[in-house]
């Protein structure tokens, strides 16, 4: 499972502040709320950090900030603020899918009626992609690993381009 | 969401032919509490050896729309019993998991099958995610899994929405849309055959937070918590259980010639080269990586976790150029005409290629006339650059070969696909 670093090697994230901690799930970031995440230095839960990733070294930008959480069920999340603290994007990558309930927060339902309309209409089995004004969600993968990302068009701030700030 | 039920049901055995007491509502299937199942005698199989019978069509009856989707039957039995039994059509053959998943409303209360426990002594609930953004919730029990001539003795299961355990089904909920009923899977259950042995594997022996076992806090199963499956309590797929013929499958389904059917019938053969019937002749072998990803190359895209399974009812890929459906198809193409690419498989060692053609046809177009259940052309974005996930149409006119990780040492490290 060499994977993670690879993978994070590869993001094209400009990193303000990258921020490792490990979370029972009971804290995470949430879309259109500021992040869960403490600021660099202070410790979020108190829990030693166990697992490191490599982290990769990104062009700094002021525009906006990544904070990562790793998971102890293995799954790593990344929540994209803007400075004032919106996050305005969450992605995960890991052997089981986040707590998107928590992470979507006031979009969850959204999602889940967008789940249950494609169910509805016959795609079954297959992996998410919903594109909406207000959302947009993508989620692949199979048993034992999960990834993909969420965002809100209306929060990405201003000369970000989502693109780039997605892994 | 779950359903807020409580302990339902009172059963009455009496001898060898099973007596139930119905209760209301099961799982929030559809199916009236006059048809309660109940046990019967192991069935004699229609072909003996290593072939089951799978079959496309619509599903069972009130299963929604159903496009793509291989049934089979599977019977499971009381373990180390051969009366105290029960046959169950129309259960999903997926490639894409692993481990037998049956809803509660669909099985005989009379098996009443013994529940693994957690480290305490609770019962241990199996949370199962699946890519779609739903998620099926449930106790794991014990049974024989008999397929065809094939047993798997003794093995966990998951009862999908066993209204004993529905209330709990937070922990697993918060990640999407809870599978609950034949109308929200399109099956009675599902039989994953996935290149994993395991669902989870070493990744729940001692992590409590896996995220796919949990157990009850209190003997009243008023809450649960995270809990750790030794590989013995985790389910599993069946097939590396058999006697023989247990190292992979194989789905051989015919072509179809015309844009849809309503019907196709194919086999699932156990065993990859251990029978004059599973030999892989001029299959190319593709070894996938520890997650089962093998490599894609679409055009100038080189999409390195792509996968075959046939628990998906599409083509599923990002393109730049083919247009997706509107409302009437969401989440499936419609090119302005049928569309044919060639895609090129690649196993993890770069040394195994594979080379073909695939079309893409209008889904709306498809769907016009009434959903057919067998659409070839069927496709879709995957809202992911860099998978390609290989859903059921790929598989008709092909004999595509799923191997278990470990069971064939001299072809593939972890598992691998060959067609």
């Amino acid at each position: 499972m060499s994977r993670p670093s690879r993978w994070l090697a590869g993001a094209r994230v400009a990193l303000l502040g990258l921020l490792l901690v490990i979370s029972t799930g009971e804290a995470m970031a949430t879309l259109g709320q500021a992040p869960m995440v403490a600021p660099v230095g202070a410790s979020a839960t108190g829990v030693p950090v166990a697992r490191q990733f490599a982290a990769s070294s990104g062009t700094q930008s002021s525009l906006y900030t990544v904070h990562e959480l790793l998971l102890e069920n293995g799954t790593s999340v990344q929540e994209y603020a803007t400075p004032a603290g919106l996050v305005f994007a969450v992605s995960w990558r890991g052997p089981v899918l986040p707590d998107l309930s928590s992470l979507l927060g006031t979009y969850f339902p959204t999602f889940k009626r967008e789940v249950e309309q494609a169910r509805l209409q016959g795609k079954r089995g297959s992996p998410v992609k919903i594109e909406r004004d207000d959302l947009v969600v993508r989620s692949s993968g199979h048993m034992r690993d999960f990834f993909g990302h969420a965002y809100a068009p209306a929060l990405i701030p201003p000369g970000v381009d989502i693109k780039n700030v997605l892994p | 969401m779950s359903f807020p039920k409580r302990f339902c049901c009172v059963v009455a055995l009496i001898g060898l032919t099973a007596l139930v007491a119905a209760c209301g509502g099961g799982g929030g299937g559809t199916s009236a509490s006059s048809d309660v199942p109940s046990l019967t005698v192991l069935p004699i199989p229609a072909v003996q050896g290593n072939v089951l019978g799978v079959t496309v069509d619509s599903g069972p009856a009130n299963s929604g729309t159903n496009v793509n989707r291989l049934y089979t039957t599977v019977s499971i039995c009381q373990p180390g019993s051969v009366t105290q039994c029960q046959t169950i059509d129309h259960v999903l053959v997926d490639t894409g998991s692993s481990g037998l998943r049956l809803l509660s409303s669909v099985m005989a209360p009379a098996l009443s099958l013994s529940r693994v426990t957690g480290t305490g002594g609770l019962p241990l609930l199996n949370c199962e995610q699946f890519v779609d953004g739903t998620f099926a919730w449930g106790p794991v029990t014990r049974a024989d899994i008999v397929l065809g001539s094939k047993t798997a003795s003794n093995v966990p299961i998951q009862v999908i929405a066993d209204p004993a355990f529905s209330s709990l089904a937070q922990a697993c909920s918060r990640s999407g849309v809870s599978l609950t009923s034949i109308t929200t899977i399109g099956a009675n259950g599902i039989l994953g055959l996935g290149l994993f042995k395991q669902d989870c594997g070493v990744g729940c022996i001692s992590n409590t937070h896996n995220g796919f076992y949990y157990t009850c806090t209190n003997v009243n199963c008023t809450a649960t918590q995270g809990a750790t499956a030794s590989i013995a309590q985790q389910l599993k797929n069946p097939v590396p259980l058999f006697s023989a013929d247990n190292n992979g499958v194989l789905i051989d389904l015919p072509a179809v010639s015309s844009a849809s059917a309503s019907v196709l019938n194919g086999s699932l053969i156990f065993g990859i080269g251990t029978q004059s019937n599973n030999q892989l002749k001029f299959a190319t072998v593709l070894a996938a990586n520890a997650n089962g990803y093998i490599t894609t190359r679409l055009g100038v895209q080189s999409l390195t976790r792509s996968f075959i399974d046939s628990g998906s009812n599409g083509l599923f890929f990002d393109s730049a150029t083919i247009q997706s459906c509107g409302s009437n198809a969401t989440g499936f193409y419609c090119p302005n005409s049928t569309t044919t690419l060639s895609a090129t498989m690649v196993d993890i060692n770069a040394v195994s290629t594979s080379v073909f053609s695939f079309s893409v046809e209008n889904a709306s177009t498809l769907f016009a006339g009434g959903i057919n259940a067998v659409t070839p052309n069927l496709s879709g974005p995957a809202g992911d650059s860099t998978s390609f996930d290989w859903g059921l149409p790929f598989f008709y006119g092909r004999r595509v070969f799923f191997g278990i990780e470990g069971m064939s040492p001299s072809l593939a490290t972890d598992g691998f696909y060959a067609f």
